[in-house]
């Protein structure tokens, strides 16, 4: 399938889990910015994203989303566990991650790795720096694209 | 007739041979005779041949049947001494039979021609018959002394001997006695050359004879030994084939005068020998001929170098005598002064002169007079007096102190003449003597009281364990000090004026059970205040005592004390531990000894309680370090958690605000309204700083951290080159030039002086002035440290910043002109210090540059 004729076959969702408001905000904003008709979901802890992941296997596998955004430091069930679970067994599997986080911990990035996240986004001072994450769900959604 | 007494034998001889040929002009057979007996008579070797030849010549040129020679021995008995056909008992009978004495002068031939005829031989007539003999003769063997024996010519017949026969026998006679008489001259000669070559051979000066030439004629054996030469070697030769020139020249030199002089002269001459020159007295004269002319030098040289020796060392003993400081005094046996050295006229005051002949009583002491009597008697006797102190008077009448040792002088015969008295003055000696008694007796007991504290301090010092040791000091000193009981009480810390029992020896604990403890009384004050010993006789007699509430108490315990003596025991610090107190129940038993006992004890056991309080202390140190060490541990890796979570969890919310900040300030900036944009630009500014003190604070922690194991080795040099690397963007932008000179090995671990290097520098290029940064970083390595220094042109810091510039956070310009956190020193601060270094502001002009420095160990070699 070709991009421009994506976005003629209606939204793609992206999941985001994130439990700061202002990085919601702004994660939406980037989402928008990516102009590819890109519909957001939001999980505001780890529990909630794993839940919704297990509810999309009771349907169809096919509306598994496009792109997960995943923040490490979550309410009940941390990122690096839901990665864990999403990677282990889920329908979901497949699904491209990216991790946006604040945390520069060397051992966060590095469990990230091994898990199989697509890219890690360590979240910036800056809102301008923050805009550049557009480019990266671009770079991740085509890889994941070509390989379909 | 023959006349036998010529004045010669050679004349005899010319007028025999005269006679001889007038008698026999024409006998040829007598001439041959005679002739073949001279021929005979020379080639004899010894007298028994001239005898021989005789016999036959007179058997030959006579009618005798039998013929002998008789010749008087020493006794002037006629003996037979050769004989032709003669029994033994004939000659024995005939032995001693002479018609002529010895040395007769006028003896003649006598002629028997018939034995039975002649009276005069009645007595031998049956001798002679039972011989054989009928007829004989008596031919007189004499020269110039007289007759020395005979010819006895034996006929068989009555025979009448013809003329011709008897002066036949007569010019043999002549000839045998000649030839015998030169014989004996000649052994005679024989054995004077034999004995006089014994005499010089055996002689033990050298001998010598030389020619006028110089050639030696003669040495003897002595020669040969000491020169180690035979007198092969050395006859015909001279003494410059055998010495050394200027020996050989010296000798001859020597010869020479003699033979000038022309009579014996005497020399000193030296001859090398083995063990070096030996000095000769040589008596040299000239040797003269038989007709009185000079025909060599004789010599005979006496070694005089042991006697040269002797002399040189009697002088050296006669100025050692001469010199010595002690009185030497030579005496006879009678007591009178036969010699006095310069020794004896200093000590006793007299001269040589006025005393030598007096008697030597002259110096005896008015209290000493039977003494020296007494010494002569010794010294007649053989005995010598050792080291005999006593007194003698000088001339002036002072009696002085003298030490003297006299001993008895012998001739070379071993007689003793007298005796020889060296006298030295010990006043002064004997008076130093009485004072050193003194002191050694002061000495002994002062090294008996160290020798008690000696064997105390090992004791001591072995224990360390504190409540063992103030026991052991208690018990110890108790027992020296010789009290029936003692104790250490220590000063109470609670600030009363009371103090604790610690320890008690001599009696049980239970003495003192319920009795108030002792305060700081006008008695046992002073001990408690560290004033010094105190020692009282008896303290019921001492008015301090009766101040001491406890007296009636100790009293009633049984402990009644009269001797008292107490120490303080003061520590190093100056402190008083406390003090040893010691009791007895009589007066007076603490002497002197026992104070400087106890002064010792006392500080030894001061020295043995600081150590144990020591020992204490840095056992207790040593746990507690252990424990905080741990504790710190902990803490630094709370710290270090704490301080990675922390920035995490306060960035978080600060990124936050942030952001909200940016996105209110993007979305709605150009809406707000004066206040309301500062306040927000106030919230963006303040929300980004403490992002950045954040990461610096974590950036601090991290440089504190603490790092395993010994620092390693780093190469500053080549550091610096990768810090150079990395500073690569920030360098070039500012234009800055960054160098450094020759840079050490230092013991630190790399990134950590990397940190050092790159906050330095990017210092310097912040706070650089307005024209381009340069730096320069160099190091100086002594005394095991490297001293870094980092040298810029920047704007400088103003001098009372020096050290405020170190402390975190400290900034010295606002925001605007230079940004940063102002952590940089404080993280080089505590990395320096970390390895034991120091960093500092060296020198710093404003606006004229600064010059930090730090120091680093040198590196582990």
């Amino acid at each position: 399938m070709k991009p421009e004729s994506l976005a003629n076959a209606g939204a793609r969702t992206v999941l985001l889990v994130e439990d700061n408001p202002t990085d919601v905000y702004v994660i939406r904003e980037v989402l928008e910015k990516c102009g590819l008709n890109l519909r957001l979901r939001l999980a505001g802890d780890g529990e909630d994203a794993l839940l919704y992941l297990q509810s999309l296997a009771k349907t169809k596998k096919s509306s598994c989303p496009a792109l997960i955004l995943l923040d490490l430091n979550l309410p009940k069930i941390s990122g690096i566990e839901v990665l864990q679970q999403l990677r282990a067994g889920s329908p979901c599997r497949r699904t491209p991650v990216i991790v946006v986080t604040s945390s520069t911990a060397e051992g966060d990035r590095a469990a990230v790795q091994r898990l199989g996240a697509e890219a890690y986004f360590q979240k910036p001072k800056s809102l301008a720096a923050y805009m550049q994450l557009a480019g990266l769900i671009k770079r991740v959604l085509a890889s994941a694209d070509n390989e379909i | 007739m023959f006349d036998f007494r010529p004045n010669g034998i050679y004349g005899k001889i010319k007028q025999m041979s005269v006679a001889a040929h007038a008698t026999f002009g024409s006998g040829t057979d007598r001439f041959r005779a005679l002739y073949q007996l001279l021929a005979a008579l020379n080639r004899a070797s010894d007298v028994e041949d001239l005898y021989e030849a005789a016999l036959t010549s007179l058997l030959d040129a006579t009618a005798a049947d039998r013929a002998a020679i008789l010749l008087f021995d020493d006794e002037g008995v006629i003996r037979f001494k050769a004989s032709r056909d003669l029994s033994a008992d004939y000659q024995t009978a005939a032995t001693g039979h002479s018609p002529w004495p010895r040395g007769a002068l006028d003896a003649h031939a006598l002629v028997v021609p018939d034995v039975l005829l002649d009276d005069s031989l009645a007595a031998y007539q049956d001798v002679l018959r039972q011989e054989g003999i009928r007829a004989l003769a008596f031919v007189p063997l004499a020269l110039d002394a007289g007759v020395l024996g005979k010819f006895m010519l034996y006929y068989a017949a009555p025979h009448e001997c013809t003329a011709d026969e008897l002066e036949m026998a007569n010019a043999i006679a002549a000839h045998v006695a000649l030839a015998t008489e030169r014989k004996r001259a000649e052994m005679e000669r024989d054995r004077s050359d034999h004995l006089l070559q014994a005499i010089v051979d055996n002689s033990a000066t050298v001998i010598f004879l030389k020619d006028l030439q110089g050639r030696y004629l003669l040495v003897n054996r002595r020669y040969e030994e000491l020169f180690h030469l035979t007198k092969a070697n050395v006859l015909g030769r001279t003494d410059y084939d055998i010495f050394p020139l200027e020996s050989a020249g010296r000798f001859r030199e020597n010869d020479h005068a003699v033979l000038a002089a022309g009579r014996p002269l005497a020399f000193e001459e030296y001859a090398p020998h083995d063990d070096g020159m030996h000095s000769y007295i040589s008596v040299k004269f000239p040797l003269l001929g038989l007709d009185g002319s000079v025909t060599g030098v004789c010599g005979i040289a006496t070694d005089i170098t042991e006697r040269k020796q002797l002399e040189a060392a009697s002088r050296h003993l006669a100025a050692i005598v001469e010199c010595s400081d002690d009185a030497i005094v030579g005496k006879d046996l009678n007591g009178i002064i036969r010699s006095w050295n310069s020794g004896a006229e200093r000590i006793f005051g007299y001269a040589a002169a006025e005393v030598i002949g007096e008697p030597v009583s002259i110096l005896t002491a008015p209290d000493r007079l039977d003494e020296m009597p007494k010494i002569l008697a010794k010294i007649r006797q053989g005995q010598r007096v050792d080291h005999y102190e006593t007194r003698r008077r000088r001339k002036d009448g002072e009696i002085i102190d003298v030490a003297l040792t006299v001993s008895p002088v012998r001739d070379a015969a071993g007689e003793i003449i007298g005796a020889s008295k060296i006298a030295r003055d010990i006043t002064d000696r004997k008076h130093a003597e009485q004072e050193r008694a003194l002191l050694l007796s002061r000495e002994r007991e002062a090294r008996r009281t160290a020798e008690l504290l000696n064997g105390v301090a090992p004791r001591l010092a072995a224990q360390l364990d504190l409540n063992k040791l103030v026991q052991e000091v208690t018990d110890i000193a108790t027992a020296l000090v010789g009290a029936e009981f003692g104790a250490f009480l220590h000063n109470a810390v609670d600030g009363n004026e009371s103090f604790a029992l610690y320890t008690l020896s001599g009696v049980s604990r239970e003495t003192f059970a319920g009795f108030p403890m002792p305060r700081k009384t006008d008695l046992f004050g002073p001990t408690l205040r560290g004033e010094g010993i105190v020692r009282c006789g008896d303290v019921t007699q001492d008015p301090r005592y009766g101040k001491i509430p406890t007296h009636s108490g100790l009293a009633e315990g049984g402990l009644a004390v009269r001797s008292y003596l107490a120490a303080p025991v003061i520590a190093r610090s100056g402190e008083v531990l406390g003090g040893l107190f010691f009791g007895h129940s009589a007066p007076d038993k603490f002497t002197d000894t026992h104070v400087a006992i106890l002064a010792g004890v006392a500080a030894q056991a001061a020295i043995a309680m600081d150590n144990a309080y020591l020992l204490e202390r840095a056992q207790w140190v040593q746990t507690e370090l252990k424990r905080s060490n741990e504790e710190l541990r902990r803490a630094n890796q709370d710290l270090e958690i704490f301080a990675c979570s922390a920035s995490h969890d306060l960035q978080e919310p600060l990124r936050t605000i942030s952001i909200s900040a940016q996105i209110i300030e993007r979305n709605w900036g150009q809406r707000l309204q004066g206040e309301e944009s500062t306040f927000l630009r106030n919230i963006l500014n303040a929300s980004n700083r403490m992002i950045v003190l954040i990461e610096d604070l974590l950036a601090y922690t991290k440089a504190t951290k603490y790092e395993e194991g010994p620092p390693p080795n780093a190469d500053s040099a080549r550091v610096f080159a990768d810090v150079l690397e990395d500073m690569h963007g920030t360098i070039e932008e500012s234009g800055a030039a960054v160098t450094a000179g020759e840079l050490p090995m230092v013991a630190i671990h790399e990134s950590r002086l990397a940190q050092l290097f790159q906050n330095l520098i990017s210092n310097a290029i912040k706070y650089r002035s307005k024209e381009a940064s340069r730096v320069y970083i160099s190091a100086d390595e002594h005394d095991g440290w490297c001293i870094f220094s980092v040298v810029d042109n920047g704007i400088g810091i103003e001098p009372q910043y020096a050290e405020r510039i170190f402390g975190l956070f400290k900034r010295l310009h606002n925001r605007e002109e230079y940004p940063g956190s102002g952590i940089g020193l404080a993280i080089c601060q505590r990395v320096v210090e970390q390895y034991g270094g120091r960093i500092w502001l060296e020198r710093s002009i404003p606006g004229g540059g600064s010059t930090f420095c730090f120091s680093l160990p040198s590196r582990i070699r």
